[in-house]
C-alpha cells in the first residue's frame, strides 16, 4: 500500500501565496536563464485590478478566488541523519509550506510601453 | 419620183468626201452640216417611200432591179470612201437596248428583273400580284427533292426563295440593293441599264470615274433616290446603278450601308434591334428611307470592303456567256444587220430587200412597244435599231467573218463581249474586211484587268492541266522563244497562258508567265513550301523533294543577294522556282491547299524564345554571367540546370525536414536565385492554378512533343517559391544593412557577452552594449535625425520670438530627479532581462503523465 504522508510545517500559520497565471511564455534575454532575474512589477489600480509590467509589456488581469485552494508541498526525502531513534519509517514526506487561495489571471493581450517618444518626428 | 430621190443623193456624197471623215465641226463648214441634216430627213422620207414601193414591187419588178443596180453603185462608192461615222465604238452602238437583246444568262436576267419588280409597290404604287399556288411545280419538285438532300439549297433555289419572300413592313424588298458580280466584259452594266429601263426607271449611273469620297457618295445617292432630274426623265423614277463598287473606298460603302439600314417607323414598331424609339414616337432617320432601288456592280465579290454589303444584298453571279450565242452576236455585229437570231435570215445585198423588212419591223414595233412596268414577253425586234439608218448603211458591209473565226475570237478572249467587239472594230478600222482564223490567232486582244488570287496560282502550279481539245485560238506555230519573252512586249497577248498544253516546254512557259505576273512572289513560294508535301509524290526515293528543297534554298539565296547588294536583276530568275515545282510535282489530283502560316509561326516562336533567353541572361548574377554566354547557356547548360532544379522534395512542411534536406533546399534556392528563376502562380483559362517557371525557359530547351521529365508537384513549387521569396528578402536586408552601418556581421543575440545586472536601475550608462542594441539605438537615432527638423524657436502671434524664462531652481532640482527616475524606468523597461511572449488560445487540456514513483 502506497502511503504518502503530508504534514503541516508547524503550528504557525501557513504562508499565503498567490498564484499568477500568464498566458504565454517567459523567456530570458540572456542565456543565463530565468533564475534570480527580475520578472517585472505588479501594481494594483485603485479599482483593484492588478497590473503587471514585464519588459516593455503591460498586462491587465483580475483576481480570481479559487474554489479549490492549492497547497504548496515540499518533498522531504529523509537522509540517514534524519532518521528518528524510534526508527521512523524511511519514507518520503511532503511538507505543506503554503496555501494558495487566490490567483491572478492575465489573459488579455499585453500592451506595449513606449518610453522614448521624441518631441518632434 | 425615184429619179428625183436619186439625184438628191449626190450632194450627200459630196459632203462626205469633203469632210474626209472628220467629225470635227470646225473642219466641216456650216453649209455641209445643213446638208447632212437635210439628208437625214430625206432618209426618213425614203423609208416611207419604200413602204409604198413595197406594194408596187410586185407590179414593177423590173424597176426594182434598176434600183438595185443604181443603188449598188453608191454602195460600192460608200465602201471605198473612208467611213465618216467611225467616231463611235461598236460596243456602244450594238449595245443591247432591250431585254431580249441581252446576251447574258436568262436566269440571271429574269432574277434581276424580278427583284426590280419587288420595288413596284413602293415606287409605282402598284400592288404585287398574289402568288399563284403552283401544285404542278411542287409535284415536279417532289421527285427531285427525293434525290437532292433538302439541306443544301442550290443557288437558284436560294435566289428564288429570296424573291418570293415577304416585303418589309415599309413595303420594300428585304434586300434593298442588288449586287451583280462577275468577270469583266460579260455585260453586267448593260444588263443593269437595260433592265432598269425596261422596268420603267430612268437610270442614274455612278462610275469609277466619279468622285467617290464618302460625302460625294452620299450626295449622289441622296440626289438619285430622292430627287428627279429636271430634263429628259419624262416622269420616270430614278434607279441608281453604282458601277465598279469594288474599287470604292470603304468609307463610301459604309455610307451606302448606313442608308440601307435606315429604318422607318413601321420597322421600329416591328422590333428592329437597336432602334432607339420609345413607343409611339416617330423616329425619322435623317435623310429619310431609301425609296428607290440601287444596283451595284463589281468584278471581285470577295473584296474585303464588300463583305458587309454582300450580306445585305441580293447577290447575282454572272455565269460566262455561251460561246455559241456570242458567236452569233458577233456575226450580226460584223454584218451590221439586226438580230438574225429570231427573224428570217436577210441577205446582205442592196437596198431592195430593206423595204419589206422595214415594214414588218415598224408594224411589229408599234404593236409591241414595251409599256413601263409590264413584263416583256417576246419582242421580236428592236424598232429603234432601224432608225439609225445612216450608220447601218455604212457598216452594212462591215466584216465578212466565218463562224469559225468568230468562235476562235470568242475563245481567245474567254467570252468577253467587249473585248471581242473591240477587236472586230479594231481590225475593221485597220482596213481588214475579212476575218480569218489566222488573223484572230495573231492579233493581240486587250482585256480588262482582272485579279486572280493566290489560290488560283497555286492550283495552276500543282495541277496538271487537263488535256483539252486543241485550242485553236492560239497560234500553234508560234515558237517557244516567242513565248519566252513574256514581258508583254512580244507575247501574243495575256492569253499566252493557254498555249497548247501538250509539251512540257509550253507548260513551263505558261507557269513562268503565271508566276511572273503573280505579284507576291514571297507568298507564292511560302504557299508552295507549305503544301508541296501534301501532294502525291511519284518518286519513291524522295529525290524530287530534295530537288525542291534545293530550289527553295536557291530562291532564298537569290532574294538575299538581290536585296543585300541591290542587284535586282537577279529577281528575273525567281519565277523559275514555281516552274520547277510544277514540273516536279504537278499531278492531276488536286490536293487541298492551305494558306501558308508556317513561316509566321516559326518566326513568332523564334522571337519568343530569344526574348526568354535574353530575360534570363539579363537576370543572372554577375559571377555566373561571366561564365555563361547565351549560346553556351542554351546549348549546354540550360537543359541540365532544369534537371538540377527539380530534386525530390518531400511534400511536408519545411520545419520537418532533416538537415540534409534543408541543405538541399537551401542549395536549390541559392541556385535559382543565382539564375534569377522563380515560380510564379498563374491561372489557366479553365480556372486551374499552376506554378510556372519564370522566365519560362522550359520552352527553350524542352521539345513540346517529347514527354517531359517528372515535373515537380504544385505544392513543391509553391514551397520553393515561398523559400525563394524569403531568401530574397533576407539577402536584400543584409545588403541594406551593410549599406547603412559600418558593422559587418550581425551575430545572433545570445552569442555575445551578456550584460551583468541589467535589472539594476542605475544611472550609469552600460559600458559595453551588445552589438544589436547598439545597432538598434544608432538606427533609431539616425531615423530621428533624419526626421527631426530644426528646432524653431517659439513665436507668438506677431512673429516675435518668445524666450522662455529659466525655470525656478527648486523645480529644476526636482525635475531632474523625476527625469532621472523616468529615464531609469525607461531603461529598465527597455533593458529588462525577461521577455514575455503572449500566446493566443487556451491551454486547458494539457495532460501529463505522472507516475507514482516520481512522487515517492
Amino acid at each position: 500500500m502506497v502511503q504518502i504522508v503530508i504534514s503541516s510545517a508547524g503550528a504557525g500559520g501557513l504562508a499565503e501565496w498567490v498564484l499568477m497565471e500568464l498566458q504565454g511564455e517567459i523567456e530570458a534575454r540572456y542565456s543565463t536563464g530565468l533564475a534570480g532575474n527580475l520578472l517585472g512589477d505588479l501594481h494594483y489600480t485603485t479599482e483593484g485590478i492588478p497590473v503587471l509590467i514585464v519588459g516593455h509589456h503591460i498586462l491587465y488581469g483580475k483576481i480570481i478566488h479559487l474554489e479549490k485552494p492549492f497547497a504548496v508541498l515540499v518533498k522531504h526525502t529523509p537522509g540517514e541523519q534524519d532518521c528518528d531513534e524510534l526508527g521512523c519509517k524511511t519514507g518520503t514526506q511532503y511538507l505543506v509550506t503554503a496555501l494558495i487561495k487566490n490567483k491572478i489571471l492575465f489573459k488579455t493581450r499585453p500592451k506595449p510601453i513606449i518610453t522614448n517618444v521624441p518631441k518632434k518626428v | 419620183m425615184i429619179a428625183a430621190l436619186l439625184s438628191r443623193q449626190t450632194p450627200f456624197r459630196d459632203t462626205w468626201w469633203r469632210g474626209q471623215g472628220q467629225l470635227d465641226l470646225l473642219g466641216v463648214c456650216f453649209a455641209s452640216l445643213k446638208e447632212q441634216v437635210d439628208s437625214e430627213r430625206r432618209q426618213q422620207l425614203l423609208q416611207e417611200a419604200y413602204q409604198l414601193s413595197d406594194t408596187l414591187r410586185s407590179l414593177r419588178s423590173e424597176e426594182v432591179e434598176e434600183e438595185v443596180q443604181l443603188l449598188g453603185a453608191p454602195k460600192e462608192e460608200l465602201v471605198n470612201s473612208p467611213d465618216g461615222s467611225q467616231h463611235c465604238l461598236w460596243v456602244d452602238e450594238f449595245a443591247p437596248q432591250y431585254y431580249t437583246e441581252l446576251l447574258s444568262d436568262d436566269f440571271t436576267n429574269r432574277c434581276l428583273l424580278k427583284w426590280l419588280k419587288l420595288w413596284d409597290p413602293v415606287v409605282f404604287g402598284r400592288e404585287r400580284p398574289a402568288r399563284k399556288p403552283r401544285p404542278s411545280m411542287d409535284l415536279a419538285r417532289g421527285g427531285k427533292e427525293a434525290t437532292i438532300s433538302s439541306k443544301w439549297k442550290s443557288h437558284e433555289q436560294v435566289l428564288e426563295d429570296m424573291l418570293e419572300a415577304d416585303l418589309d413592313p415599309s413595303r420594300r424588298p428585304r434586300q434593298k440593293v442588288a449586287l451583280l458580280c462577275g468577270p469583266p466584259g460579260l455585260g453586267k452594266t448593260t444588263l443593269a441599264h437595260v433592265i432598269a429601263r425596261h422596268a420603267g426607271y430612268s437610270v442614274v449611273e455612278m462610275n469609277a470615274s466619279d468622285d467617290r469620297s464618302p460625302e460625294a457618295f452620299r450626295t449622289c445617292i441622296e440626289a438619285a433616290t430622292q430627287m428627279e432630274s429636271v430634263l429628259g426623265a419624262g416622269g420616270k423614277p430614278n434607279c441608281l446603278v453604282i458601277d465598279e463598287i469594288d474599287g470604292a473606298p470603304v468609307a463610301a460603302i459604309n455610307v451606302l450601308l448606313n442608308i440601307l439600314d435606315r429604318k422607318g417607323p413601321q420597322d421600329a414598331e416591328s422590333g428592329g434591334p437597336g432602334v432607339p424609339t420609345s413607343g409611339g414616337r416617330r423616329h425619322r432617320a435623317d435623310g429619310g428611307l431609301l425609296m428607290r432601288p440601287i444596283i451595284c456592280i463589281c468584278n471581285d465579290q470577295f473584296m474585303p470592303s464588300l463583305r458587309q454589303l454582300r450580306q445585305q444584298a441580293f447577290l447575282l453571279h454572272f455565269p460566262p456567256i455561251l460561246s455559241s450565242r456570242l458567236t452569233q452576236r458577233l456575226q450580226e455585229v460584223g454584218e451590221g444587220w439586226g438580230w438574225t437570231r429570231r427573224g428570217a435570215a436577210w441577205p446582205t445585198t442592196g437596198w431592195g430587200d430593206m423595204p419589206p423588212v422595214l415594214a414588218l419591223a415598224s408594224s411589229a414595233s408599234r404593236s409591241l412597244q414595251p409599256a413601263p412596268g409590264h413584263d416583256c414577253t417576246g419582242l421580236l425586234f428592236g424598232s429603234r435599231r432601224f432608225q439609225q439608218g445612216p450608220r447601218l448603211i455604212s457598216l452594212r458591209q462591215g466584216m465578212q467573218a466565218d463562224p469559225g473565226a468568230l468562235a476562235a475570237l470568242c475563245e481567245k478572249t474567254d467570252n468577253d463581249i467587249r473585248a471581242c467587239i473591240n477587236t472586230l472594230q479594231f481590225l475593221h478600222g485597220r482596213g481588214r474586211r475579212e476575218l480569218s482564223v489566222r488573223a484572230v490567232q495573231t492579233t493581240r486582244v486587250g482585256l480588262k484587268d482582272q485579279r486572280k488570287g493566290l489560290f488560283s496560282v497555286w492550283q495552276e502550279i500543282f495541277q496538271l492541266p487537263r488535256a483539252q481539245r486543241q485550242r485553236w485560238a492560239q497560234d500553234p506555230s508560234s515558237a517557244p522563244h516567242v513565248l519566252l519573252l513574256g514581258d508583254g512586249h512580244l507575247d501574243p497577248g495575256p492569253r499566252a497562258a493557254e498555249a497548247p498544253l501538250t509539251t512540257a516546254a509550253q507548260r513551263l512557259h505558261r507557269i513562268l508567265h503565271v508566276a511572273a505576273s503573280a505579284g507576291e512572289h514571297e507568298k507564292v513560294v511560302q504557299g508552295l513550301f507549305d503544301n508541296f508535301l501534301r501532294l502525291r509524290l511519284r518518286d519513291s526515293s524522295l529525290g524530287t523533294v530534295c530537288t525542291a528543297l534545293d530550289w527553295l534554298a536557291f530562291d532564298d539565296l537569290l532574294t538575299c543577294t538581290a536585296h543585300h547588294g541591290q542587284s535586282f536583276q537577279l529577281l528575273r530568275y525567281l519565277p523559275f522556282l514555281p516552274a520547277a515545282f510544277h514540273l516536279l510535282f504537278a499531278s492531276s489530283h488536286m490536293p487541298r491547299i492551305a494558306y501558308p502560316s508556317s513561316q509566321q509561326e516559326a518566326q513568332s516562336r523564334t522571337s519568343r524564345t530569344q526574348n526568354l533567353i535574353h530575360t534570363l541572361v539579363a537576370g543572372i548574377a554577375p559571377a555566373i554571367r561571366s561564365r555563361a554566354a547565351p549560346q553556351a547557356l542554351v546549348l549546354d547548360a540550360l537543359c541540365l540546370i532544369l534537371d538540377i532544379l527539380a530534386p525530390k522534395l518531400r511534400p511536408v512542411s519545411t520545419q520537418l525536414y532533416s538537415t540534409r534536406e534543408k541543405q538541399q533546399l537551401a542549395s536549390l534556392v541559392g541556385t535559382m536565385l543565382a539564375y534569377s528563376l522563380t515560380y510564379r502562380q498563374e491561372r489557366l483559362p479553365d480556372g486551374q492554378y499552376i506554378y510556372r517557371l519564370e522566365p519560362n525557359v522550359e520552352e527553350v530547351c524542352r521539345f513540346p512533343e517529347l514527354p517531359a521529365r517528372k515535373p515537380l508537384t504544385y505544392q513543391a513549387k509553391q514551397l520553393i517559391a515561398h523559400e525563394i521569396e524569403m531568401e530574397k528578402m533576407r539577402r536584400a536586408e543584409a545588403l541594406a544593412r551593410v549599406g547603412d552601418g559600418p558593422q559587418v556581421d550581425r551575430g545572433p543575440p545570445g552569442a555575445t557577452a551578456p550584460l551583468g545586472g541589467a535589472g539594476e536601475k542605475e544611472a550609469q550608462p552600460p559600458t559595453s552594449h551588445s552589438q544589436e542594441e547598439q545597432w538598434l539605438e544608432q538606427r533609431l537615432e539616425r531615423i530621428l535625425k533624419k526626421a527631426a527638423l530644426e528646432d524653431q524657436p517659439e513665436r507668438d502671434f506677431f512673429g516675435r520670438v518668445v524666450t522662455k524664462r529659466a525655470a525656478p531652481l527648486s523645480a529644476g532640482a526636482v525635475a531632474p530627479e523625476t527625469d532621472v527616475a523616468e529615464r531609469r524606468i525607461g531603461r529598465a523597461v527597455g533593458r529588462s532581462d525577461v521577455w514575455f511572449r503572449f500566446k493566443e488560445g487556451v491551454s486547458n487540456a494539457v495532460r501529463r503523465r505522472v507516475p507514482i514513483r516520481d512522487l515517492l
